[in-house]
């Protein structure tokens, strides 16, 4: 009989009583997650990288702070959500969208910002094409439909109330779902494309 | 606006998971494009689901090697995790309220001290019988009374004699 994996909750105990290995497993079970949860607020890979760097340090630090009769997942998801909206703040960066890109980052033409659309619709993941909500959008559906998170535990994590997380995920949901029914902005150019040859053959 | 409670309905129902209204079951009958929102929620729902187990299903190890190496360089963690005991905080009210009960204590103290110190009939002053020191005691309450009668009849005495004297009226010599 294989022995059970501890849970998260266990880890966190152990690593609250001193043992750095528990804490390192929890980064190896997290790490991947915190670094799609916080792709929406930041610019480039290097700079979530930084802050999911800077979440588990946090963690680290003030792990004895933490009740193990809370979900750890929670826990760690509030930390890292505060951090990231603390550093979009003071930096005033605006976060990566397909739409449009902030001041710090190069800005792509029209035709990169196309085949980068086209592209995440190839790819067919919809998180792609989430990416190009709100952050706040983005974020509320990831702890709703990846993590699979209580209601509470969003409204807990995003310190928002029960209905605010409610109103933000059906808004968030209108949108994907206009994004999704959208017809694809590169498909309409290679229509354009093709009616200009006609036009000139013609 | 009705299709958009609806949905606002149907949004409900997917976050929490209970049946819908009987108001919205009855109006997706008649509306198509409510039906269809509600297909998408559910459908994206599912796909949202499936596409971020996908994306978690990649490797990243450079990120946990990085972690761990800010770790070495910043120490052990912190102490676990302990019921700390609260703070005293000294609140307005809390303050107003020990304020009230400190000069209320000190009032009750006070009143108490006076009566402590109320002088005390000396037993040696003790009456010989109640009957002679309530007459004593009525002659000392009449004796304001008494000068002012007393007073009284000196003025009209020497009124009457200033009269007399005046007008010389004879009483009963000249009759």
């Amino acid at each position: 009989m294989a022995a059970q994996s501890p849970t998260d909750e266990d880890l966190a105990a152990r690593a609250a009583a001193g043992s750095r290995p528990a804490f390192e497993e929890l980064v190896s079970r997290y790490g991947l997650r915190l670094f799609h949860f916080l792709r929406s607020r930041s610019g480039s890979d290097e700079d979530v990288e930084d802050l999911v760097q800077e979440t588990f340090l946090k963690a680290y630090r003030n792990i004895g702070r933490y009740d193990p009769q809370r979900r750890f997942s929670t826990w760690l998801y509030t930390v890292a959500f505060r951090l990231s909206v603390s550093r979009h703040r003071s930096q005033g960066t605006k976060p990566l969208s397909l739409d449009s890109e902030g001041p710090e980052h190069p800005s792509p033409g029209p035709q990169e910002v196309l085949i980068r659309k086209e592209e995440a619709q190839k790819a067919g993941n919809i998180w792609l094409l989430a990416r190009a909500l709100k952050p706040s959008e983005y974020e509320v559906l990831w702890l709703r439909y990846a993590e699979e998170m209580p209601m509470k535990e969003i409204a807990r994590a995003m310190k928002r109330s029960l209905v605010g997380v409610r109103v933000l995920l059906h808004r968030s949901r209108l949108k994907l779902g206009k994004k999704l029914r959208a017809p694809s902005p590169a498909a309409d150019l290679a229509d354009a494309a093709a009616v200009g040859q006609r036009l000139s053959i013609l | 606006m009705k299709c958009s409670i609806h949905r606002w309905n149907i949004s409900r129902a997917l976050d929490s998971g209970e049946p819908l209204g009987r108001l919205t079951k009855l109006h997706l009958v008649h509306c198509e494009a409510c039906r269809e929102f509600s297909r998408l929620g559910e459908e994206m729902g599912r796909r949202l689901t499936d596409d971020a187990a996908s994306l978690l299903g990649d490797t990243k190890p450079e990120l946990s090697d990085r972690v761990r190496q800010a770790m070495d360089a910043l120490g052990p963690a912190s102490s676990p995790y302990v019921s700390r005991p609260k703070r005293l905080r000294l609140r307005p009210v809390l303050a107003a309220t020990a304020a009230l009960a400190v000069v209320g204590v000190s009032l009750i103290w006070m009143v108490s001290s006076q009566s402590a110190k109320m002088p005390q009939l000396d037993p040696s002053l003790k009456l010989e019988s109640p009957r002679a020191y309530l007459e004593s005691a009525l002659q000392r309450a009449e004796s304001p009374y008494q000068k002012e009668i007393l007073e009284l009849k000196k003025t009209l005495k020497s009124t009457a004699d200033y009269l007399v004297a005046r007008f010389d009226i004879g009483l009963g010599e000249n009759n």
